[in-house]
């Protein structure tokens, strides 16, 4: 029998990871072919989460979160061939713009399983387009709200929800194409499950699942068990330059339920978009603590049990509506995982690191210039990890953009893309793409820095709400290192 | 084929010849693999010479060709072994190679150290130089920059020059002149430069490619001219080719100035040798699987062509030539058998390797292993490994599985040894799933070819998994990869560079593009082996404007010009492949072109191997008796077979085990086996035999 349900969900984990692979290959936009702003996994009918995929810490918890909400939105209204969606830091998600997509599997008249894919999208409304807007107060201007929508019933394109969601987006062709792979991708995963179930049976797949979910929670709670005992205290200030201070306190404790993290006393919700939905910090204190393990075994609900988070309601880090959360990935998850690490490890062991924040920058044409606005990612460098090479866990896995095919094809010219001794790395490219806007967001001098340079000027970007950047600009990154440095 | 055909293939423990007589007889020998690989082929060569009852020199002037798959580059590179190499570079993009376009094998994991730097920093020198993307001069090169790096590492000892410019595959005089000053200070270096090793487009991917080749080349040079030396001394007066991760052949000396291009040269040779099996015994659809003692490779054969691809990572250093598509997991006879923290039984990746080995070679190793688990299941027979060679300690293997594994899961013996097959063989499953999904299709729709020592005795369960219906089991298995040096062609590869949407493509700049390319890759062939035949295939990378992947469509022409006719036809291959691939197509998108490639294959004479006739069905007189054999927990009394005395014709009901030199075939109840007029196995597994397929339990 264990033999029987290692093999059966193995097959599972090759259809989660052929998911994953299809979208990567076949994804347009750069948030999901470079960036890799997706993950992917596979839940059971009752929204446990069987097998996840990602490349960032940001969809932990998120994927099992929204489709619970889809589930509980749609209750017994699912049927064979459905695609649900839904995308709102309110409804299960984190940040604007990254939807949620599943495909309900039904087997013998049984809703059984859901391929899911949680992905950001190029733009979906909001003042600015793409995904950064680093002057929101409220969820609005940094996108709209997508709450849960039947994008397909019983196989068939609701043409009129695909319509709404298009016309809301700056970058109709981008996003169209983009969910067209996803929905592609999709079906496909839920032909290899349909398989798999009539292959080995439903019972035997529960089975297996179940199995493989006890196996991640010994694994996890074997981990955790060098921490026995721990309970600390750690906090620090969010890098924010309004007052009163936005501060995050963490108590971590590792009981008899697993790691639980505890964020009272945390700042009440701010007007800035660094706030942080509680599933998507809990995300966060999961990579921190685990990421020895996390490569090790795919990602499902004996791992994410193991890490509980609470935190005072309307804090910074359990928002209320309409506060906006879209730079919690570039801020405030990098904060949360540092202060686990630093719970968990003690006095500031800097090696043990593996937050790291850098700038971050998306380029568009003027406000109004045109119908079509699509934003273009521009994320050229990293920071260098405290480990002291590659970009920082916390960061996730982003594809850095050939030079070559910046100036060739995207109309940037890199003028230099060095390490900088021991001071991180310094990128510098030319806008050789006509007049454009930015939107842009270093998060403190930690954060490192980037500036604008025109006719010998040098602009600071470091909350750059749709400041123009004419042709010939050339826009300065630098990187932070991280090595050596106390969080 | 009216001359001698002879192929040596170097590997980790066994250096493998397969010669083909002027009749078409086919010999082979295995010797122990030397430190010193060219004493190796040496040694294989005279016990040929002395089969046939020749001396060395008569046999070696024989022989107007030698085809050789060697692991001196690949050696070179994994134990970190090559020159010293200083990179010269565009100003400001010395550290691409280090920044590994932010690739990490582990995405979470901290632990997770970075790769040797087969060129540290302080070799890697930027110099003032720029052109751009249309190949206009920005910045001229600065020679005097040039000279003082060149001078820099002269003064550190470097061995191998590295040169790559942005843009270099648009414009490379500034990497020629380099190449002019580095011939004029430094005339013993070995130089690698980036417009000639990989013109394409992605700096990383052909910085981190021309510097592979500076590091393993002058290692791979000099093995290449002291074997071809060593070969000449004994009387050796043909030519010595070289076998290429592309599945072609090249001359040493290319292959000394490429060696980047031979890094996967034996596992070539075993798809290669696929090929030619599967044309010969008439299965176009084929995947091969070789399993050795520490790997499983697989690859896929498509209508007689291997797949290739540009997406290779060797050790831990991106090559993005184009080479075959072998796709290699940590499965083999030595995979350790272990427990993880969280209770579960697991079987690989690591390896007990050949030393200490698995605890049935009795050499000290006490970790169980998928060998110790054949031989306590009785598949594999412990005195007669390497054809009694070398004989197995059973109770070892059983005391390992039983304190490692049986005792800590609170399961009999059998049971233990019966989970870890069952592991492994699933593990090799998924992986050949992954392979042939990845291209669209269905493992259904191909043959399965057992290769390696240990292939043969695991496929029938694969193929069962897989819903395979045929396994092949070559003649040749033990020596499948040197078989594959002997029918594989010459072959260079070209790829150049041109983006634009198809819509909009000039069809004269890219008709010239194809010319200059087929130019110069008759250029290359031409210094080579003399052959009668060239084969030209051009193909197109292509994808959607702004996806990051692309895929290779052949192009749809039969002549030299490409018209628009030949380009739409082109293009809706892509469009058909996109969706095979991905389950998506979108006819409404622009499809943009990136790479144009260009095959230009020397087509060698095919040896002409005699099928035998068949005869009697019956393989009584290779009989060697029974034993019982652990199928499932319980044994099944099961005939055994000596390969060696089966003959074409002879048909085998499973269960059964048929025992040869260097591999164990064994046909699983309800399978079918017939040898057919080459000697192959032919393996029947049915329909019936598909487990994927029965109805669930209960």
């Amino acid at each position: 029998m264990i033999v029987r349900s290692h093999i059966i969900y193995s097959r599972l984990t090759a259809i989660v990871r052929e998911l994953s692979e299809t979208l990567l290959r076949t994804a347009r936009s750069k948030g999901l072919s470079e960036a890799r702003h997706f993950a992917v996994g596979a839940l059971t009918g009752d929204a446990r989460l069987a097998a996840q995929l990602q490349s960032d810490p940001s969809h932990s918890y998120l994927i099992r979160a929204s489709v619970a909400g889809l589930l509980d939105y749609f209750a017994f209204d699912l049927a064979d061939g459905d695609i649900v969606v839904v995308g709102d830091p309110y409804s299960g998600g984190s940040t604007p713009q990254v939807l949620t997509f599943a495909a309900p599997v039904l087997f013998d008249g049984e809703m059984v399983l859901f391929p899911a894919i949680r992905a950001e999208l190029a733009d979906l409304a909001g003042s600015f387009p793409g995904t950064i807007h680093p002057t929101a107060t409220e969820t609005w201007q940094e996108s709209m709200r997508v709450t849960p929508v039947r994008l397909y019933r019983h196989r068939v394109l609701q043409r009129d929800v695909l319509r709404f969601l298009l016309r809301n987006s700056r970058a109709e062709s981008l996003m169209r194409s983009d969910i067209e792979a996803i929905v592609s991708a999709l079906r496909a995963a839920q032909a290899n499950l349909v398989a798999l179930l009539r292959d080995r049976g439903r019972a035997a797949v529960s089975e297996a699942i179940a199995a493989a979910i006890a196996h991640a929670d010994r694994l996890t709670r074997n981990m955790l068990a060098r921490w026995d005992g721990l309970d600390r205290s750690v906090s620090a200030v969010l890098p924010y330059d309004a007052a009163p201070p936005a501060t995050i306190n963490l108590r971590l404790r590792l009981g008899n339920e697993g790691l639980h993290a505890d964020f009272a006393g945390t700042s009440p919700t701010i007007d800035a978009p660094y706030n942080m939905t509680l599933d998507h910090a809990r995300g966060y204190v999961l990579v921190a603590a685990l990421a020895e393990l996390l490569d090790e075994f795919i990602l499902n609900d004996g791992v994410l049990d193991a890490v509980s988070a609470t935190a005072p309601q309307g804090s910074l880090l359990d928002p209320r509506l309409p506060a906006a959360t879209g730079a919690a990935d570039l801020v405030t998850g990098h904060v949360v995982g540092a202060l686990t690490r630093q719970a968990l490890f003690g006095d500031a062991k800097a090696a043990e690191r593996l937050d790291g924040m850098g700038p971050a920058l998306i380029l568009f044409r003027p406000i109004g210039a045109s119908e079509e606005n699509p934003p273009y990612r521009l994320d050229p460098g990293f920071p260098i990890s405290a480990q002291g090479w590659g970009a920082p866990v916390l960061s996730g896995w982003k594809l850095l953009p050939s030079a070559e095919i910046l100036e060739a094809r995207d109309g940037f010219e890199l003028l230099a893309r060095e390490l900088a001794g021991d001071d991180g790395m310094t990128v510098a490219v030319r806008n050789r793409r006509g007049a454009l806007a930015a939107a842009a967001l270093v998060p403190g001098a930690e954060a490192g820095a980037l500036t604008l340079l025109i006719d010998g000027q040098e602009i600071g970007l470091s909350r750059a709400a749709g400041a123009p950047v004419s042709d010939g600009a050339v826009l300065r990154f630098h990187y932070p290192c991280y090595v050596g440095q106390d969080p | 084929m009216s001359e001698w055909l002879v192929g040596i293939d170097v590997g980790g423990t066994f250096t493998d010849l397969v010669a083909i007589g002027p009749d078409g007889a086919v010999h082979s020998t295995k010797t122990p693999s030397t430190h010193e690989q060219s004493e190796g082929v040496l040694v294989a060569i005279r016990r040929l010479a002395t089969e046939l009852g020749k001396p060395l020199w008569q046999m070696l002037a024989e022989l107007p060709l030698i085809v050789h798959g060697t692991t001196v580059a690949t050696n070179a590179l994994l134990q970190y072994d090559g020159a010293k190499v200083g990179l010269i570079t565009t100003e400001g993009f010395r550290d691409e190679l280090e920044f590994r376009r932010s690739y990490k094998e582990s995405v979470f994991d901290p632990r997770l150290k970075p790769p040797h730097a087969i060129v540290p920093r302080r070799y890697r020198i930027g110099v003032p130089e720029r052109v751009t993307h249309t190949g206009e001069v920005l910045t001229p090169l600065d020679e005097t920059a040039v000279r003082e790096a060149l001078a820099g590492f002269k003064r550190e000892g470097i061995e191998a020059v590295a040169v790559c410019f942005l843009f270099s595959f648009v414009n490379p005089a500034h990497e020629r002149r380099v190449a002019e000053i580095v011939a004029e200070m430094m005339p013993e270096a070995f130089l690698s430069l980036s417009c000639e090793v990989l013109p394409e487009i992605r700096e990383f991917e052909r910085v981190s490619t021309t510097v592979v080749n500076a590091f393993v080349g002058p290692r791979m040079h000099a093995y290449l001219t002291h074997v071809e030396a060593r070969l000449r001394d004994e009387g050796f007066g043909g030519e010595l080719l070289v076998i290429q991760s592309n599945g072609g052949v090249q001359s040493a000396q290319e292959a000394g100035r490429f060696a980047v291009s031979g890094l996967l040269s034996g596992p070539a040779g075993g798809v290669t040798a696929g090929t030619f099996l599967g044309e010969l015994a008439g299965y176009p659809n084929l995947i091969t699987v070789d399993m050795g003692g520490t790997s499983y490779d697989i690859a896929l054969i498509e209508n007689l062509r291997p797949a290739v691809t540009t997406e290779t990572w060797i050790g831990r250093y991106r090559v993005a030539l184009p080479m075959l598509d072998v796709h290699t997991i940590g499965a083999g006879g030595g995979s350790i058998a272990w427990i993880d923290a969280g209770g579960a039984l697991q079987v690989g990746p690591a390896s007990a390797g050949s030393n200490p080995g698995p605890a049935c070679y009795g050499r000290g190793g006490h970790k169980p292993t998928v060998t110790d688990a054949n031989v306590v299941l009785g598949l594999l027979n412990p005195d007669f490994f390497l054809g009694g060679e070398m004989s197995l300690d059973r109770k070892a293997a059983e005391e390992s599985i039983r304190h490692e594994i049986a005792a800590p899961l609170g399961m009999s013996l059998v049971e233990a040894a019966v989970a870890i097959i069952d592991i492994v063989n699933n593990n090799m499953a998924n992986a050949t799933r992954l392979v042939t999904t990845k291209r669209g299709h269905d493992p259904q729709q191909f043959a399965l070819v057992a290769a390696g020592g240990a292939g043969a005795l695991h496929a029938g369960k694969q193929a069962e998994e897989l819903g395979i219906e045929t396994v092949i089991v070559p003649s040749f298995a033990p020596v499948f990869c040197a078989l594959g040096d002997n029918v594989a062609d010459l072959r260079v590869s070209e790829a150049r560079t041109h983006i634009g949407l198809a819509k909009a493509v000039d069809f004269e700049a890219l008709n010239d593009t194809f010319q200059e390319m087929e130019a110069r890759a008759r250029r290359r062939l031409s210094t080579q082996f003399s052959v009668r035949n060239f084969e030209i295939r051009r193909s197109l990378d292509l994808h959607y404007a702004g996806e990051v992947h692309e895929v290779t469509v052949p192009v749809r022409s039969r002549t030299r010009r490409i018209t628009r006719l030949n380009l739409d036809a082109t293009i809706n291959d892509f469009h058909a492949q996109h969706e095979r691939l991905f389950a998506h197509k979108d006819l409404a998108q622009p499809v943009e072109i990136l790479t144009l490639r260009l095959d230009l294959i020397g087509v060698r004479e095919r040896p002409r191997v005699p099928a035998a006739d068949f005869g009697n069905e019956d393989p009584d007189a290779a009989r060697k008796g029974t034993r019982p054999v652990y199928f499932d927990v319980e044994p099944t009394v099961t005939p055994i077979y000596d390969g060696a005395g089966l003959k074409p014709g002879n048909f085998i009901a499973g269960p059964a085990v048929i025992e040869q030199w260097g591999t164990t075939v064994v046909v699983y109840p309800g399978h079918e086996c017939l040898i057919d007029a080459f000697g192959n196995f032919i393996i029947e597994v049915g329909q019936a035999q598909r487990t994927h397929s029965e109805p669930p339990p209960g």
